[in-house]
């Protein structure tokens, strides 16, 4: 069967497990599912759910197309800059959250929304940010 | 209306009556019902069927559930609510161009779906024995580029999901060169509806969202004006224009417009996946094309200059223009920037990324103008 022996599936699972895929692992799935490792490196590197070390514990990504951006996503990303005290695209200094922006997420008739720890979290607004951050600490 | 009465379920039937026909008659009768692919490209269903089924080689089926189309979000519906007439899609499709392995490649922000997917095969399990047919899933990794029907074949095979050239198609030479039938997840999932004589080409799932109470999915009938169709949605404020997704473009609102294909592509847009955002007056559309042209720069692949490049460089001129910063010559640049990308990039991505620019400054120029020096 086809499946069993894809790449992406592979990446995929690892970066479940560990929230990163390490250069020694990289090398093992190559090996594993028959392809260069230059190849499976160009390939790891281009998906943006995928990153080859750690960023941080939880990673938050705010949804900033259309029907989010219509329903204040650009509001939501800048209180999320101040409260958390990073940029958009980094990490806090204590490593336990990366902030980034992210494509349509699917969930746009309940917009604006974010993803945390790919978990999806619908109509946010900043006291809902507050209430859920405080649980993640 | 109620999302749950969307789609009607065909609870194995559709498929116990397609199988029981031979494949050349299954496929004839695809052809027959009109239906096209709801993707965007709106190919005729059949004769992809067609086509796939008389090349050589270890035929293959393919379910694209990447839907990645800012605004979109009809696929995850028909997954959510009715799993199993794709599922059933699915296997006509592997009966009817006599395919052995079929994969659903779902996008990565669905992972949740997985066990709703599963399910769904576990109950056409003889079905799949009885044929020999197995049904694999692979999840995407966020990369709205893995939606074009080649660079999904790339994706799978574990290459750069860079797109491919056509022709070859996939139809004739796909993933690993085999005879690959691609079809997305809501023309799929119409499949066993045509098989029990439900299905009717006019209507189609329609994704409404933005400035609206009451987002969500909508069937539609080809020609119902536009305006009753928003009402049911209720809007927030009054609406103003109209966006289809990230790649379709921006026209004004008119209630009374007929919605086809024909009136949209005749005011510059494009329906696609048919997604339709919503605009009030409060939001200024200039800002709007920020927005998109900011997912444009983070999706395009970067494989040729035209998109990677200009697209880089008329985000830089939006920002300024959105900031109040640009001039009456960033304005003309910005014009003849688009046209250039929309001609010279490789692929659908690159052509149609510049639409929603063109489109606004066709009917909306003059937010555009107020904000220039
Ligand atoms: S047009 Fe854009 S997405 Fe398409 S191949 Fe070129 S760079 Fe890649
Ligand atoms: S636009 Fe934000 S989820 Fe679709």
């Amino acid at each position: 069967m086809i499946a069993k022996k894809v790449l992406l599936n592979e990446l995929g699972k690892e970066q479940k497990k560990k929230g990163f895929v390490s250069k020694k692992k990289l090398k093992e799935i190559a090996k594993n599912v028959c392809l260069p490792e230059s190849e499976v490196f160009s390939a790891a590197t281009f998906y943006s759910f995928l990153s080859l070390e750690k960023r941080a514990k939880h990673i938050i990504q705010v949804c900033n197309c259309p029907s989010s951006h219509l329903h204040g996503s650009d509001r939501i990303m800048k209180y999320l800059e101040k409260k958390l005290k990073v940029k958009a695209g980094h990490a806090t200094k204590n490593k336990l959250f990366f902030l980034s922006e992210t494509s349509c997420v699917g969930l746009c008739d309940k917009a604006p929304a974010i993803i945390i720890d790919g978990k999806p979290y619908v109509k946010v607004n900043e006291k809902k940010i507050d209430k859920i951050l405080r649980k993640l600490k | 209306m109620k999302e749950e009465s969307l789609l009607f379920k065909s609870n194995l039937s559709g498929l116990k009556a397609a199988l029981s026909k031979n494949p050349s008659s299954v496929i004839k009768i695809v052809k027959k019902s009109g239906l096209r692919g709801r993707g965007g490209a709106g190919f005729p269903t059949g004769l992809k069927w067609e086509l796939c089924a008389k090349a050589k080689g270890e035929h293959l089926v393919l379910c694209n559930a990447d839907e990645g189309e800012p605004g979109t979000f009809k696929d995850k519906l028909i997954i959510t609510k009715a799993a199993l007439n794709l599922i059933e899609g699915i296997i006509i499709a592997c009966h009817a161009i006599k395919a052995k392995n079929a994969l659903i490649y779902l996008r990565g922000e669905y992972s949740y779906l997985i066990p709703t997917l599963k399910k769904a095969i576990r109950k056409t399990e003889p079905f799949l024995k009885k044929k020999k047919i197995s049904i694999g899933i692979i999840l995407g990794q966020g990369a709205y580029i893995c939606g074009d029907e080649t660079a999904i074949l790339n994706s799978i095979e574990g290459k750069r999901p860079e797109p491919r050239k056509k022709p070859p198609y996939p139809a004739i030479h796909g993933l690993y060169g085999k005879p690959t039938l691609i079809n997305n997840v809501e023309t799929l999932a119409m499949i066993p509806l045509i098989f029990l004589k439900k299905f009717d080409a006019t209507k189609r799932l329609c994704s409404f969202s933005g400035d609206l109470k009451n987002a969500g999915v909508f069937e539609i009938r080809e020609g119902k004006q536009i305006g009753k169709l928003v009402e049911k949605a209720e809007p927030i404020g009054i609406p103003k224009a109209l966006c289809f997704g990230a790649s379709g473009g921006i026209i004004p609102y008119d209630p009374c417009m007929p919605l086809t294909e024909k009136n949209i592509r005749d005011r510059g847009a494009w329906l696609g996946a048919c997604s339709i955002i919503v605009i009030n007056h409060a939001h200024s559309i200039v800002e709007l094309c920020e927005s998109i042209q900011k997912f444009f720069v983070h999706e395009s692949c970067g494989y040729c200059a035209p998109c990677r490049e200009g697209n880089e460089r008329i985000l830089e001129i939006l920002k300024r223009i959105s900031h109040s910063e640009g001039t009456m010559h960033d304005l003309k640049e910005l014009e003849e920037l688009c046209d250039f990308v929309s001609k010279a990039s490789f692929c659908a991505l690159g052509k149609s990324a510049p639409l929603h620019v063109i489109t606004a400054l066709r009917h909306f120029k003059e937010e555009f103008v107020r904000r220039c020096r």
